[in-house]
């Protein structure tokens, strides 16, 4: 047993021997292990891109690295539908089981552990695992950050994921990351798509509600040329659980990427959905929407790099505060000299629903290409007087009208979601918040009826 | 009886140190034979004061933008921060240091994060 | 909102507007003064000695050398900024940090060591004084302030312009009343290193209800090659004054940096306005790091209008803190950055009281291996009700080689903030040089027109002079005339 402080070469070597992996992996974690050497964890004051989230104050590394020992995790969301689904599972720390319907392994979908299926297929993970945290990061200190060095190092729990050339999926994968122990996990996710292949990826993370722990996560996906993927992420975590998350696409030639995530649980949630467009006409749809309350503090770091000419990328995220609670809302979109024809977007609206919550909106643009079209924007607000007037005035109860509201500011990020079960899921996690809110502290902005009035 | 939260004679002339009272973050710092409490908690950028915090006469200088805030009556002595910092009633007993954070002396409202 | 009413006939405006053009495009060349014979020099380097040596020298009472040192540690204990510009070429210890090119300051023009008379007759400073183009004149050399002078009316209604270290001197209660208040010696990196070593720089006091017609002017001038210069400004505007403070600054090109680092602060206090122009000029080698902030209380106005054409580096983000209710706060400011520089500039804006305002426009041009930054902050802190933010900024890019990136800052803690964030990049296109050839304007006049039409809603706001000087130097650049 060791902490994320005291990683030893040791401990290390005889993880990755007794998880049978092979000897270029464990190699690969012992380079990782040296960077870890050189670096320091981050100084919120010196580094830009832990600004706004105070690392010191708010992140706890001194836990032990939790290996196993949790038996269950509660049933996937997607258990009520009505559909056949592969299924992995990191309990507290370890693999405790993957299902795969035939249907799918016929097709040669791999959904495995990833220390077995490095050297099973090796072809795959060698040259994809840690391609997209140890370099090619302009900007964003990847190899810097010890927080994902450390899980480059040591990461515990590891599903593959692989989706052949030309096979596509109605169904998705499902990936639960479940935690009941206190201290650190660090669970590890790659997936590979073929070209056009088609697949979607959930990932579901849950925990006790009084665990007390650290997740620290890296999940990177390559798509291949013309692939279509949705990456789905909830964040349904209890009060006291930290979770620093890398999910990171490589989005290769007309390959097409819907990124969403659904933030509603945690106390520090650090998220960085990223995507690199590194073939030409790729596209990317960054969503978020998260919900935050009483003491959660949520940095949502949407990241694009248009590497290659006419790639497109659309972010929005849309987050709900209450109570004393912290969003930012860190966006930044990166546009190469060789990025002709890019076209981009880039939008954060929150709404403040009581005193004492903060939203801070950052949306960056870098450019290094003229030949774009490029957009962002902001927006922070309350609920409108003139909207709940409309409804409460056809009938419609305040309190009922006021959650109509909430939850019609969300629906605009599903819009173009078709994935089964996802809006409904997202919505009911949000409804629960909404219950569990008191609606009559909602503030409500008079300033359009006044601006009305004024007409 | 209340326990100590700190001893006096670990304590180094104009060196704050952070601590943790009933949840509270205090900042705490000795002068002479005085010893005085703040809140640990920046109120321009919710940095820790005594976080490469400096002691300027009656002062902790914030590390990360500079605001100074007094040890008793907890106000910024210049930009960027406008509001003051709780304060807190400190007792010592030989050399036994006690921190009262139920209440802020200077009636400063408690940091929201 | 108004512009500066300038009293001059038009012939007389005119043949300055082309004597300005011509001392530029001299300036262009590159000329500097000699650099031995100055009366004092620090050395090059810093340590605590050579602070409390400056104080000395200056005779200052000791609170303010105890800041100086109290600010040294803090510059000395702070890392380098990591974010926005490259540092990595700012040698400190190649520095001059403190350099008098004379014993005393000058009443009049002739009394300047001649060579040093030449260079500001050259930039046309002594002209426009005596034109009456502007209300007061500092003119500061080096780290001291050579020349002074305050329109003899102004000074009886009660208004103090005076360089720094004179304020310092003469009016100590107020001046220590406000100094640092706005700006805290640990700030940042330089904004300690300029408590430490600051010398020169204007201290200005407008009296309870007097407005200022016309701007007071000051020039900065680096000659010596690595030298620092860290200028001191102190502005206080008492309730319901006016005042418009217009700054230029130069220097010459050499082969190796120079480092200009002031401090500005500005309280604008109840109904009062203050008005701060810069159009920087500094040679392509010289960092120019600034910090300036202003506080508007109750119903005041602070506007600050900026300009970078020149230096290497520009890092400044001019602020206000809106204090009071319905204060309100502006910064138009226009950036242009060619080969070798770097232009990360815009404004910060906090909105600490109920019906304040605040806009931002940040008109940016970048050309060949040119960048440059608008990173902005608007802040709506918790009880600021009713406030209104508007930003907007506009990125031109001349070519396919430059680059330029928007850096907005949002934190909202008050639920009823209105505001509006909007940015737009875009590239001369073939179709609209197609259409002006076609029409037989060249490429180049082409171009010109659509930079001045790009940063018109700016350079419509400064004195005519200034607008022109702001057109001719940005005209200057895109020919590639600079070495």
């Amino acid at each position: 047993m060791t902490t994320l402080t005291a990683l030893t070469e040791e401990a290390l070597t005889g993880a990755s021997d007794a998880a049978g992996e092979p000897s270029w992996l464990r190699d690969r974690r012992l380079a990782a292990y040296k960077r870890t050497l050189d670096q320091a964890w981050p100084d919120s004051r010196a580094d830009e891109f832990w600004r706004s989230t105070p690392f010191a104050q708010r992140i706890d590394v001194e836990r032990e690295l939790v290996t196993g020992g949790g038996l269950d995790a509660p049933a996937s969301f997607t258990a009520d539908l009505e559909v056949e689904v592969a299924v992995a599972r990191i309990v507290d720390g370890a693999l405790v089981d993957v299902t795969v319907p035939s249907s799918l392994a016929e097709l040669g979908v791999v959904v495995a552990d990833l220390s077995t299926a490095a050297a099973e297929h090796a072809d795959l993970v060698e040259p994809a695992l840690g391609s997209l945290t140890s370099s090619n990061r302009e900007g964003t200190g990847g190899d810097a950050d010890r927080t994902i060095t450390v899980n480059d190092a040591a990461w515990t729990a590891g599903v593959f994921v692989s989706v052949p050339a030309e096979v596509e999926l109605d169904t998705p994968v499902v990936i639960q990351v479940h935690a009941t122990a206190g201290g650190a996990h660090l669970p590890r996710v790659l997936a590979v798509l073929g070209h056009h292949a088609r697949a979607s990826i959930y990932l579901e993370h849950t925990s006790g509600a009084d665990t007390d722990a650290l997740v620290d996560e890296v999940v990177e996906v390559v798509a291949h040329d013309a692939a279509q993927l949705d990456v789905v992420s909830f964040q349904r975590w209890g009060d006291h659980v930290d979770h620093l998350a890398l999910q990171k696409v490589q989005a290769h030639r007309d390959s097409r990427i819907r990124h969403l995530s659904v933030t509603v649980g945690g106390r520090t949630v650090r998220f960085l959905p990223e995507t690199d467009l590194v073939g030409p006409g790729a596209e990317t749809r960054p969503l978020g929407v998260y919900f935050a309350d009483e003491g959660q503090w949520f940095d949502l770091q949407p990241y694009v790099r248009h590497l290659s000419p006419h790639a497109t990328s659309d972010v929005l995220f849309k987050g709900a505060l209450q109570g004393h609670s912290r969003t930012v809302f860190r966006g930044n979109i990166f546009v190469h000299k060789d990025a002709v024809g890019t076209d981009t977007d880039e939008n954060n609206k929150s709404l403040i629903l009581t005193e004492g919550a903060r939203a801070d909106a950052t949306p960056f643009l870098e450019i290094e290409c003229a030949d774009i079209v490029a957009g962002h924007g902001s927006a922070t607000g309350q609920i409108d007087a003139l909207q709940l007037y409309y409804l409460t005035s056809r009938g419609i109860p305040r309190e009922e009208a006021l959650r109509l509201i909430v939850t019609g500011f969300f629906r605009e990020a599903f819009a173009e979601v078709t994935l089964p079960g996802v809006e409904e899921a997202a919505l009911t996690e949000i409804d629960e918040r909404i219950a569990a809110a008191d609606l009559s502290r909602f503030q409500v902005n008079d300033a359009s009826l006044k601006d009305h009035h004024d007409e | 009886m209340s326990e100590a939260h700190a001893r006096f004679s670990s304590l180094e002339e104009g060196q704050p140190v952070r601590l943790d009272v009933d949840g509270v973050p205090v900042c705490l710092v000795r002068i002479g034979q005085d010893v005085k409490a703040i809140h640990d908690t920046c109120s321009h950028q919710q940095w820790s004061l005594a976080d490469g915090g400096t002691v300027w006469g009656n002062g902790v200088e914030c590390s990360l933008h500079g605001s100074t805030f007094d040890l008793d009556d907890g106000r910024p002595s210049s930009l960027p921060a406008m509001r003051p910092v709780p304060t807190f009633d400190v007792h010592l007993d030989g050399d036994d240091v006690v921190v009262d954070t139920s209440v802020a002396r200077n009636g400063a409202p408690f940091p929201a994060h | 909102m108004s512009q500066t009413e300038i009293e001059l006939p038009v012939s007389d405006a005119r043949r300055n507007q082309q004597a300005v053009a011509q001392d530029l495009a001299d300036y262009k060349f590159g000329w500097s003064d000699r650099d031995d014979g100055y009366a004092f020099t620090s050395g090059r380097g810093l340590t605590a000695e050579g602070v409390a040596a400056i104080s000395e020298r200056k005779g200052e009472p000791t609170w303010m050398r105890d800041l100086r040192l109290r600010a040294f540690q803090a510059y000395e204990r702070r890392p380098m900024p990591n974010w926005g510009a490259d540092l990595s070429d700012i040698h400190f210890d190649d520095i001059f940090y403190y350099v008098e090119a004379s014993e005393k300051q000058a009443n009049s023009w002739e009394e300047l060591p001649p060579e040093i008379l030449e260079t500001y007759e050259k930039l046309g400073i002594p002209q426009a004084e005596r034109e009456r183009l502007i209300a007061g004149v500092a003119a500061q050399y080096e780290s001291t302030v050579l020349y002074h002078k305050v329109r003899e009316d102004l000074e009886e209604q009660g208004v103090i312009f005076l360089d720094t270290d004179a304020g310092l001197q003469e009016y100590e209660d107020v001046f220590r009343e406000h100094f640092a208040t706005v700006i805290p010696p640990n700030d940042n990196k330089f904004a300690a290193l300029n408590t430490a070593v600051w010398s020169g720089g204007s201290f200005i006091v407008i009296p309870e209800g007097v407005k200022v017609d016309i701007p007071l002017q000051a020039y900065f001038r680096i000659n010596k090659q690595n030298m620092g210069q860290f200028e001191r400004t102190l502005i206080i505007a008492e309730p319901g004054s006016y005042v418009h403070y217009v700054e230029g600054c130069t220097a010459p090109i050499y082969s190796s940096d120079s480092l200009h680092s002031a401090v500005v602060e500005i309280i604008v206090k109840e109904g009062a306005r203050v008005r701060y122009t810069t159009i920087q000029n500094w040679s392509n080698n010289v960092y120019n790091l600034v910090t300036k902030r202003a506080v508007a209380e109750k119903n005041a106005t602070m506007e600050w209008i900026d300009g970078n054409i020149g230096s290497k580096v520009t890092m400044k983000y001019p602020a206000v803190w809106l204090t009071g209710e319905g204060a309100k706060g502006e910064v138009l400011s226009v950036a242009y950055a060619n080969d070798g520089q770097h232009q990360d500039a815009g404004a910060k804006m906090v909105h600490a009281a109920p019906y304040t305002t605040s806009n931002i426009l940040s008109k940016s041009i970048s050309k060949g291996l040119g960048r440059t930054s608008y990173r902005g902050l608007v802040q709506i802190n918790d009880g600021a009700h009713h406030a209104r933010s508007a930003v907007k900024c506009d990125a031109l890019m001349l070519d396919d080689t430059s680059r330029t990136d928007t850096y907005p800052y949002m934190e909202i803690e008050q639920e009823d903030a209105t505001i509006e964030h909007e940015a737009t990049v875009s590239k001369v296109s073939e179709d609209q040089l197609f259409y002006m050839q076609s029409r037989g304007i060249d490429e180049d006049e082409a171009t010109a027109m659509i930079v001045r039409g790009f940063i018109e809603p700016i350079a419509r706001e400064l004195p005519m002079e200034y607008s022109v000087e702001l057109n001719r130097l940005i005209a200057l650049e895109m020919e590639g005339a600079i070495g």
